[in-house]
């Protein structure tokens, strides 16, 4: 239990930095006029130029499902390609299995006319 | 450079066929689907899921003796997990026979229908075989992720949609239990290995950390069994399946959580048997009266079996309440053999009656409540005795295999001395006749308010039916043979 005490004591100090510094700018610091420029929702210091909240075509979410699939494939090829000395034939058949099943996605997909924008 | 690492990849040929031909199926989806046949990528798909199964199951069957550790010994292979990976692939290949008419209803669908539900049984069968939390973890999902879509596949239905949200949440929700108790039990135990497990565990030094963590694992593992309270989700996501889908979540889904809860608890949490046994004893009573009780007020059969299929679960538990922590090593346990043998006739005579239900709805006129069915047993007379048949083997009562199920269940609580928990038992049994008897009493003695059509013959559902109604009649005559191989089986779990 005693390993924990230090995780304790960093939430502890963490909550009262954060909660000093806004309870002390509000006690001590000047109250600022409420103005309509202050409402704002705030965009690096300019005036925001559009709503947000815009509506955007459903397809990214296609899109993004493709991105997650080749993102995964390059977490797991990047350390094949470090250790490619070391795990030699064996893990040069493994990781072309894995890119194997990955392309029976790729071509389900395509064919399935997921990469067509209309 | 390092060797090849001995892998022996004939042991993982049951998977290794399973994966090829879920693939193989994902392509003629799309390959038909280019050519608009959608009948022709229904019998492609439901001939081609037929084939693998049947060759993974003869890959299984030929290894039936074979005991091993594979992969790291990441996989183990036994006749227990031989008889389980035995007993999914053929309750799912019931289920596909089940699908034709179904899948051919989903037209641009047809072909990932049977590629999913091929994906789901690899995870299945992955579970089963893990000798590893992780790898449970990873069948596991790899299971329920092709089962949420399959509920909601199609989009037609009017309820498909509902039941798929509400399973895929809370189903993604006990993977987060199951995943944090296996972090926690990694953390106190120092392992994610099964038999690793049982030698790390120790109260007095992991204290209470490791009894959260065996709670949360196993309440991951309850979600899919659908136990009281963890079955909210069954009801609609059972209702709102394709009924095929109904049949295989009832079935193959169960089979291979009761599969994992077996393993784990007989090899991993033995040692803290003293805090189990009276937590399934509660869930076990719950389970069986919540689920009956329910099941007494369903008008709409679909949703009477998804209840009655939560009962069946709280029978189950009775079994592994009466688990004998004393008999490890001295010999077999009867408990766990009858766990074994009840979900062999579960399977049977639960794809047999939606097969039915199926059947029945082939004449153009919906037939899924108890009102929609007055009649239809002089009407249809072999599907009125076929229903009977699975029903009176759901109630319990002789010659089924239901009887023999439930009995060896009882007995084996009556041997431990949980008398109570027998006779509760039998009472919801006795109950439970009321809910399933009234489906024949609809059938029979009620007449239809209007004309029944005929029913265009299938096939593919008639086979299915037949071969449920063989194996009820079958078991419940002669169950010697099935009661000598799960005998055997959970020898290997100790």
């Amino acid at each position: 239990m005693l390993d924990y005490v230090a995780i304790f004591l960093t939430i502890i100090v963490a909550a009262l930095m954060a909660g000093g510094a806004l309870l002390l700018s509000a006690l001590i610091g000047p109250s600022p006029a409420k103005t309509k420029e202050k409402e704002r929702p705030f965009e690096c210091g300019l005036v925001p130029i559009e709503e947000p909240g815009r509506r955007f075509p459903v397809h990214y979410y296609v899109v993004a499902i493709l991105f997650v699939v080749f993102d995964i494939e390059v977490i797991f090829l990047y350390p094949w390609i470090a250790s490619f000395d070391e795990v030699g034939l064996y893990g040069f058949i493994g990781a072309m299995a894995f890119l194997l099943v990955l392309t029976f996605g790729l071509i389900y997909e395509w064919l399935r006319g997921g990469l067509e924008w209309h | 450079m390092t060797g090849f690492p001995s892998i022996s990849w004939n042991l993982l040929l049951p998977q290794i066929v399973l994966l090829s031909t879920a693939l193989f199926l994902l392509l003629l989806a799309v390959i038909y689907r280019g050519g608009g046949r959608s009948r022709g990528a229904t019998v492609a798909g439901a001939v081609f899921s037929l084939l693998g199964l049947g060759v993974a199951a003869f890959m299984a069957l030929a290894q039936y003796d074979t005991v091993a550790d594979t992969f790291g010994a990441m996989l183990r292979l036994d006749p227990f997990s031989t008889f389980f990976t035995l007993l999914i692939i053929g309750g799912a290949a019931l289920c596909v026979l089940l699908s034709v008419r179904e899948a051919g209803g989903l037209k641009a669908m047809a072909g990932e229908y049977y590629a999913l539900l091929i994906f789901s049984v690899l995870g299945m069968v992955v579970m089963v075989t893990a000798a590893d939390l992780l790898v449970i973890f990873i069948g596991l999902e790899t299971m329920s992720l092709a089962v949420y879509i399959l509920v909601g596949i199609g989009g037609e239905r009017e309820n498909g949609a509902e039941g798929s949200l509400k399973y895929f949440l809370i189903g993604a929700f006990a993977s987060a239990f199951l995943i944090y108790g296996i972090a926690l039990l990694l953390g106190t135990t120092g392992t994610t290995r099964l038999d690793g497990i049982a030698s790390g565990l120790n109260l007095a030094e992991g204290g209470s950390l490791q009894l959260v963590a065996v709670a949360l694992v196993l309440i991951g593992f309850l979600f899919k069994i659908a136990a009281v309270p963890f079955h909210m989700w069954a009801p609609d996501a059972y209702e709102g399946a394709p009924t095929p889908i109904t049949a295989f979540m009832a079935v193959a889904v169960k089979a291979s959580a009761f599969a994992v809860l077996l393993r784990v608890l007989n090899v991993s949490l033995l040692p803290l048997a003293d805090y189990w046994l009276p937590v399934m004893w509660t869930l076990a009573v719950l389970t069986m009266t919540v689920g009956n009780l329910a099941a007494i007020f369903q008008g709409n059969i679909k949703r009477m079996l998804a209840y009655s299929s939560i009962a069946h679960a709280g029978y189950l538990l009775v079994a592994l309440a009466s688990i004998d922590p004393a008999a490890a090593g001295v010999g077999n346990d009867p408990a766990m053999a009858s766990v074994l043998f009840y979900l062999t006739v579960y399977t049977l005579m639960n794809v047999g009656a939606f097969g039915v239900l199926i059947y029945l709805g082939g004449g153009g006129r919906q037939m899924e409540t108890l009102e929609q069915i007055k009649g239809t047993g002089f009407r249809y007379p072999l599907l009125g005795v076929a229903m009977t048949v699975f029903m009176f083997s759901l109630a319990g009562i002789p010659p089924t295999g239901g009887f023999l199920g439930k009995f060896y269940v009882f007995s084996a609580a009556v041997n431990r001395g949980l008398i109570s928990l027998a006779i509760i038992g039998v009472l919801n049994s006795a109950a439970s006749a009321y809910y399933y008897i009234r489906v024949t009493v609809q059938m029979y003695m009620r007449q239809s308010d209007e004309q029944l059509p005929g029913l265009p013959f299938s096939l593919p559902l008639a086979a299915a039916v037949l071969l449920a109604l063989y194996g009820v009649f079958q078991l419940g005559i002669a169950p010697s043979d099935l009661l000598t191989a799960a005998d055997r089986a959970v020898l290997f779990l100790r």
